[in-house]
């Protein structure tokens, strides 16, 4: 999977620790996510969308897929 | 009693200091419950083999089985810091585990072979025990590290 953690991240201008805080989860868990080498579980996935106010197929796609942007524009 | 609970998270919690509040408010739980257990352990290892002495006998010998119960609450300690983990470090901590129980797998196999041809040593148990411990923690510590 390809997520845009780490841009809407810096939208918000949080560090990984604070979106941590937000989502109540490791600092290391943000970071394994951003890097692509864990894939969130549903609930967590769920939790990410709400923090960042957006749809969950709006940050997390499958690798190569067209996003639900691309699709848009 | 917070103020004493916010001293051990700024204390303990100093181990991860680019953390998130829960990985310092977990780091200084986990630590504050494994550190007394080891202590613990240690002081009843001493005690035990004081207490049995060179030659010991009848039921004076399960003495030395003192530090089995420091180490039991060693373990209580580990699982619910492991049940209290998100899904990510409880993935790493599992997979570090596995290593550590696959080295005690096979030191167990072998030494058990070995013990079929009279080859048996008081302290295989022990190197056995350190081998998977010392994996478990360098892959634990490997684990996390890679993620920083």
């Amino acid at each position: 999977m390809e997520n845009r953690l780490r841009e809407l991240r810096a939208v918000n201008g949080w560090s990984q620790a604070e979106l941590a805080d937000r989502l109540e989860v490791s600092r290391q868990t943000i970071n394994a996510i951003e890097k692509g080498r864990y894939d969130p579980s549903l609930p967590l996935a769920f939790k990410i969308a709400d923090v960042f106010s957006d749809r969950i197929e709006n940050i997390f796609h499958p690798e190569g897929a067209p996003t639900a942007e691309t699709i848009k524009s | 009693m917070s103020s004493v609970r916010e001293t051990s998270i700024k204390l303990w919690g100093g181990v991860c200091p680019d953390g998130s509040d829960k990985d310092r408010r977990e780091m200084s739980r986990y630590l504050r419950q494994f550190v007394p257990a080891m202590v613990a352990y240690a002081m009843a290892l001493v005690v035990a083999i004081l207490l049995v002495g060179d030659e010991p006998s009848g039921l004076r010998r399960l003495v030395i089985l003192l530090p089995a119960i420091p180490i039991a609450w060693v373990a209580v300690v580990v699982l619910s810091s492991i049940r209290r983990a998100d899904d990510y470090l409880r993935q790493l901590q599992l997979q570090a585990i596995a290593y550590g129980f696959a080295v005690a797998m096979v030191g167990l196999v072998v030494s058990g072979l070995l013990a079929t041809v009279d080859l048996q040593y008081r302290a295989t148990p022990w190197i056995v025990y350190s081998l998977a411990m010392s994996t478990w923690a360098i892959a634990g510590g490997y684990l996390r590290f890679r993620d920083n």
